[in-house]
């Protein structure tokens, strides 16, 4: 950048006469030399060393705002060098130098920072589960209050919600339910091997699949598709002043962009989570076929053996829940977008990262209780 | 006067709409020229065109008499370096505070200590008006005023050959816009700034610009402000004969 301006010719150059020292200013003081130009005033001002000085001939070619600035600064009190009249104008436009001070971070003991920090993360912990629950109770309440007009409901909305989470998420869903079920069937068929058990293979891609993988992958694949975009499409118009701009239409927005679409991850997760047993299974016995040669005819004889409408209902009765997780959460940090577009990411992140979290944790909830009650 | 940039015949579709049909444009050395239109009439649109962000469907950009499109990417980024750009709603980084949003261009393409560039930055803020306690604020924390000024400071770090502002004064109220349009006005003389203003304000027409040019009908119109009251096209005499731009020459100083 510096290979306009020769290395011998020095913007600023220092020269003793006999009672005062001389500063010769050349060159162009424009930004693309404004590196080369401090170092030359740093320097100077080392072999100036805070002695008075006065600004000797000399023509500085070019001068922009960084230049000038950089002038001011050697200048601080001196005068002016001879300068045309618009560098003299540009020099009077800038305003007077004045240091920039970054605030000062305040520093305290690493001990004292660590267990602030705690508190402070107890106490958000703690907000953030009672601003749930309210949340949850508005959206209780709106949801009762529908029933008195039901179009408040927003059949279209719903729709359109479940064409998105369930619709569009069918072909992955499908394609994770069958590789985690040949997965299962395939180390379970390598395992029983050993112990001569290889036909509880069956046993053990049907148990596992209805009762707990089908319905935990749709969830945690429902909570990164669904929950990110609840939560990124809320934020969104929360940030361009849509959901105020509802608010003053005299509509709520917990009725019109939340409860839609919690009803409709209701219905979705439940019918995906179905059509994952479904798949699952016939995975399972593509599987069975190719690593123990039982025919589909054996395969489903022996799944209607092993599986009980119980087993199925453990599985199903879970999706509700935990689509109801994903959708208040994910429209929980949508609506809680505030300032800039960092807020939509770290939302984002938020809603996908506690949905599954809160799902895995339900779902070791619902093994205690149903292991309790025999089922 | 030399010419900066030319639009030579450029052509803008966008699918089956046509939005510019053979436009041609010169922007002069040294010239504030404020380019007006009605709404959708794409002074956006060919404001991207010129600045290297919209390729057009015909016709040509020349910069310094090349074509722009047909520069290398490097090349266009050295020429785009040289240009400061205020975008319509500030398009300020809204993750940097204000002072490392003046800071950022200076960092990337100056090899000037941390010091001097906090400083200089400090320095670009106060230059535009801002009170040195907006430089640790975030953008979301600005009001439109102050975002469209931390917008110029921006534009202004690395003391560009061309300014081009997207309706500056369009969240202002009027004493706030009164005072950007003298910031513009001395801008352009004190620094010899050429400046390209997209605007829908009577007042910076009349007070700031040099010359006009009026997208009418997908074409362009240009000229002084005398040459487009006495414009042969209907539509252009209509704009400018309009109570506002009148109350605004009435006043002009």
């Amino acid at each position: 950048m510096e290979k306009h301006h020769s290395p011998h010719k020095k913007f600023v150059e220092v020269k003793q006469a006999a009672d005062k020292a001389c500063v010769v200013l050349d060159g162009e003081w424009t930004v693309e030399h404004a590196g080369a130009v401090e170092r030359d005033i740093e320097q100077a001002a080392n072999e100036l060393d805070d002695r008075p000085f006065e600004i000797a001939s000399g023509q500085i070619e070019k001068l922009d705002t960084s230049g000038a600035f950089l002038l001011k600064k050697l200048l601080r009190k001196e005068e002016p060098p001879s300068l045309t009249d618009s560098q003299r104008a540009l020099l009077e436009f800038l305003p007077a130098f004045s240091e920039y001070s970054p605030h000062a971070k305040e520093t305290r003991p690493a001990y004292v920072v660590l267990f602030t920090r705690v508190g402070e993360m107890t106490f958000a912990a703690l907000d953030f589960l009672l601003a749930i629950f309210v949340f949850i109770g508005r959206i209780s309440f709106r949801f009762v209050r529908n029933f008195h007009d039901p179009h408040r409901f927003r059949l279209p909305s719903i729709v359109r919600h479940i064409e998105e989470t369930a619709l569009r998420a069918l072909p992955l869903i499908g394609l994770l339910a069958v590789l985690i079920s040949m997965v299962i069937t395939y180390q379970g068929a390598v395992q029983l091997r050993k112990f001569g058990a290889a036909t509880y293979t069956i046993d053990l891609t049907v148990i596992s699949l209805l009762r707990e993988m089908a319905v935990l992958i749709t969830a945690i694949m429902v909570a990164g598709r669904s929950g990110s975009a609840f939560a990124a499409e809320i934020g969104v118009m929360k940030l361009r002043e849509e959901v105020n701009a509802l608010r003053t239409m005299g509509l709520d927005p917990i009725e019109v962009l939340v409860v839609p679409r919690v009803i409709a991850l209701l219905i979705a997760l439940p019918v995906l989570t179905f059509l994952a047993d479904v798949i699952g299974l016939i995975g399972g016995g593509l599987m069975s076929l190719s690593l123990l040669n039982i025919s589909f005819h054996q395969y489903f004889n022996r799944v209607q053996d092993v599986a009980d409408v119980n087993m199925f209902l453990v599985g199903m009765i879970k999706a509700p829940v935990f689509a109801f997780v994903i959708a208040v959460i994910g429209c929980y940090q949508g609506l809680s977008v505030m300032g800039s577009a960092e807020s939509i990411g770290r939302r984002t992140t938020l809603a996908v990262v506690q949905a599954i979290f809160v799902v895995i944790m339900a779902d070791a909830l619902f093994s205690v209780v149903f292991s309790k009650a025999g089922l | 006067m030399s010419a900066l940039i030319e639009l030579k015949d450029v052509t803008n579709r966008f699918g089956a709409e046509t939005v510019h049909d053979g436009v041609n444009l010169t922007l002069n050395e040294n010239e504030t020229l404020g380019l007006v239109g009605g709404s959708g009439s794409g002074k956006s649109v060919l404001l991207r065109t010129m600045l290297g962000l919209n390729p057009p469907q015909q016709g040509k950009v020349l910069v310094d008499g090349t074509d722009l499109y047909a520069l290398s990417p490097e090349q266009r980024l050295s020429i785009q370096k040289q240009w400061g750009v205020l975008f319509q709603n500030g398009a300020l980084f809204s993750g940097l505070c204000v002072l490392d949003n003046v800071a950022l261009p200076l960092r990337e393409h100056t090899d000037l200590s941390e010091k001097t560039i906090g400083d200089l930055a400090l320095a670009k803020l106060q230059m535009v008006g801002l009170e040195p306690d907006t430089a640790e604020k975030y953008p979301s924390a600005l009001s439109g005023g102050m975002v469209t000024r931390a917008g110029v400071a921006r534009a202004m770090a690395l003391d560009p050959q061309i300014l081009f502002l997207d309706e500056p004064t369009g969240a202002l109220d009027p004493t706030a816009a009164a005072s950007l349009d003298e910031l513009m006005s001395s801008l352009h003389e004190t620094l010899k700034l050429t400046i390209v203003i997209i605007t829908h304000d009577p007042n910076t027409l009349v007070n700031v610009c040099d010359r006009i040019a009026m997208i009418v009908d997908k074409k362009v119109e240009s000229g002084t402000l005398d040459d487009m009251l006495a414009s042969k096209n209907q539509d252009v005499r209509a704009y400018f004969s309009g109570p506002r731009v009148k109350a605004a020459l009435k006043e002009r100083h």
